[in-house]
């Protein structure tokens, strides 16, 4: 494995009570360590409320990490001055989850994809700048399928795949080495989800980016990740390659997750055997001793309330997983649930 | 036997840019004890259908053009407002997305059951109160005593769409409405509300119109599916058949292209080229030819009905039932290839 383009180590996000003297601090992000390697796709899966927007607000320096490192290619990120991050922040950018709200009404699109070149300096001044910018602008459409010739419209004119198209264009124009998607087809309708992540993959192949690829849907994540890291109240519960996951999930909450999944197919889909969890993700202002997944956990015993499951390798490979009791299958967890159930 | 029977519904918006023909011909039967999914994507006109049932379009702009919608032998386009009023809830509840802006945040989830339960009901302040805890025991909510007293903000999303079926339900609807129930909630959760909604369809014997754009949901979940596009029915038969054989290339596309878990990374996933159809601006002859793996120049010409292209299975497009089934056996034997040669080991 080649060394990593980003590497996180214990990085902590904590956030202060908004309430009185006894309410706690709420702890978003808990100790998580990964790396992520050129070229490679890691995806973060996670229910709301598990850390994972917070996560990658903190990799890209838009909120300090309370403590802990992140190396972005060599560099520390939380040391550097703000002038320092500028220069950073060309090689990790991002594509938001709703196409609407990241996109400027009031900018044309030429100017919305020439305002990352032109911030960075990277346009020559003087004459002949706006054929430059023209010209620029309008290769990065052309990169993401669409006409050059739109540049002069402005976003309301464009249905919501379109505008996909224009935010990863964005996210592009400064050649970046790390794109960061925050649940970028969620926002989609199922007929165009299809078409614009198999744009992110063509333009992975062509360029060599590496994602950190944030979502809750898995059959999203099955198509896009190489691996996946899952997030459950703001700590990394396992993380492996992504048939590895798919095929041998160690932890119960994955295990619980991958069999809720839906799927289209109405022969499978009812055959499956299934672990519907009770309950909802505690607050996580006020999450559980050890564990944090005990509390929802058919596997859970008295020692997993005492201390706090390391993550280890498990299974094959570099297959990480928190738990100190885990099963095979979802059918032994779903023997546990059932066993839960009558005792 | 059918509950509520749509037959050939039709219903405008006329708007000042146009008029948007949001349904447009559309019929279905919805069975007690049973779940019709209607699905589609936005601006297909799925959930303009789903209101049309309870009238709760605003007129104008919505003008009802032609079709009937029976329940209980009655045609609800007949009926006054306030005959509509004694339908509404009480015959046929409906459920919607976002259950906090459903919600009243000022007052107590009892007091709002107790509300829905009184409007229909003749019953005592402690009898009304007691039913609407009933009615949260009912939806798997713990302690009903304590939470009917909360507030909405003190809910977690989960328990907010709980909340929403507890009232749906206490005046034991026959038909229950849900559009899109589970969208705005977590995995984990949402098989929770879907288990729920299956449970409460069987003990109750009601009959479900489950309003969506989750394809696998449908597959899991329908008894039934009516498949919408651009306004118009274009696929209908039961869940199985629709997902084993479709007969619709729209839907054979949707099924190709949308990811599953169940298929390893760089199984099939065939982008249909495009987005779904302007309403105000539709292509001449059928709406989805612009992005049609099978489409002729004849299919411009005119606009295709459903027909019968298989045993119970309808399906709107002018190409003959053999030539779509080679063409979905193509699609899925290709799926099955991919899928194949994916597993092996590199």
């Amino acid at each position: 494995m080649s060394a990593p383009l980003l590497s996180l180590k214990n990085v902590t996000k904590q956030f202060p009570s908004r309430g009185g003297a006894s309410a706690m601090p709420v702890l978003a992000v808990d100790d998580v360590s990964l790396d992520i390697v050129p070229g490679e796709t890691l995806g973060l899966v996670g229910e709301s409320g598990c850390g994972k927007t917070t996560l990658t607000r903190v990799i890209l320096q838009l909120e300090a990490a309370t403590s802990g490192s992140i190396v972005f290619d060599g560099q520390e990120l939380t040391a550097l001055s703000r002038r320092q991050l500028v220069a950073v922040r060309r090689e990790l950018q991002v594509v938001l989850q709703d196409p609407y709200a990241s996109l400027n009404p009031r900018m044309r699109i030429r100017d919305i994809l020439a305002e990352p070149l032109i911030t960075h300096g990277m346009l020559p001044k003087g004459r002949g700048r706006a054929t430059e910018i023209r010209e620029a602008v309008g290769a990065l459409l052309a990169s993401v399928g669409l006409d050059p010739a739109v540049q002069d419209r402005y976003p309301h004119e464009f249905s919501g795949g379109q505008r996909q198209r224009i935010g990863i264009a964005r996210a592009l124009a400064l050649q970046p080495r790390l794109v960061v998607c925050d649940e970028p087809v969620s926002a989609l309708d199922v007929s165009v989800q299809a078409q614009i992540l198999h744009l992110l993959r063509g333009l992975q192949v062509d360029r060599g980016l590496s994602y950190l690829f944030v979502s809750h849907d898995l059959s999203v994540m099955r198509q896009i990740a190489d691996r996946i890291a899952v997030m459950y109240l703001g700590q990394i519960v396992e993380i492996a390659e992504t048939e590895e996951l798919f095929r041998n999930p160690r932890h119960p909450y994955t295990q619980a997750l991958l069999s809720a999944v839906p799927i289209a197919d109405a022969a499978t889909g009812t055959a499956r055997t299934r672990v519907v969890l009770a309950g909802d993700p505690p607050s996580p202002a006020d999450p559980p001793s050890g564990c944090r997944f005990r509390t929802r956990c058919p596997l859970a015993q008295p020692e997993c309330a005492e201390q706090r499951p390391p993550i280890e390798l498990q299974g094959h490979g570099s297959h990480r997983a928190a738990c100190f009791f885990p099963v095979d299958s979802i059918a032994d967890l779903a023997r546990a649930q059932d066993a839960q159930v009558l005792a | 036997m059918a509950i509520l029977e749509l037959k050939n519904l039709q219903a405008e918006f006329r708007l000042a840019t146009g008029v948007v023909r949001a349904v447009n011909g559309v019929s279905f039967a919805v069975e007690q004890g049973k779940t019709l999914a209607v699905v589609g994507e936005s601006g297909s006109g799925k959930t303009a259908t789903a209101l049309s049932i309870l009238r709760l379009n605003p007129e104008p702009p919505c003008v009802y053009t032609g079709g009937e919608i029976v329940f209980d032998g009655r045609n609800l386009l007949d009926l006054s407002e306030k005959e509509l009023r004694a339908v509404r809830g009480r015959g046929i509840a409906m459920i919607f997305q976002d259950p906090m802006t459903s919600l009243n945040p000022v007052r107590s989830v009892g007091s709002q059951i107790v509300e829905a339960v009184t409007r229909h009901e003749k019953l005592s302040r402690s009898e009304a109160k007691a039913r609407a805890v009933q009615a949260l025991r009912e939806v798997g909510i713990a302690n009903p005593e304590e939470w009917a007293r909360q507030y909405p903000h003190q809910f977690s999303g989960g328990m907010r769409q709980r909340v929403m079926i507890a009232m749906a339900l206490a005046c034991r609807p026959k038909v229950l409405i849900a559009d899109e129930p589970t969208t705005a909630l977590d995995v984990t959760v949402q098989a929770q509300i879907m288990d729920l909604l299956d449970d409460l369809k069987h003990r109750f014997d009601m009959g479900i119109v489950l309003i969506t754009h989750d394809l696998a949901m449908v597959a899991e979940k329908a008894d039934d599916v009516v498949v919408m596009y651009a306004g118009r029915p274009v696929e209908k038969a039961s869940a199985r058949d629709t997902f084993e054989q479709p007969r619709m290339p729209y839907t054979m596309q949707l099924l190709q292209s949308a990811p599953r878990a169940d298929r390893p990374k760089g199984a099939v996933l065939d982008p249909i080229p495009g987005s779904p159809p302007n309403l105000l601006a539709l292509p001449p002859g059928c709406p989805f030819q612009p992005r049609c793996f099978l489409a002729k120049p004849e299919c411009s010409a005119v606009v295709p009905a459903l027909e019968t292209k298989a045993p119970d299975h309808e399906a709107a497009c002018i190409l003959p039932a053999g030539e779509l089934a080679a063409a979905a056996r193509s699609l899925s034997d290709r799926a099955t290839r991919i899928a194949e040669t994916e597993r092996q080991p590199a």
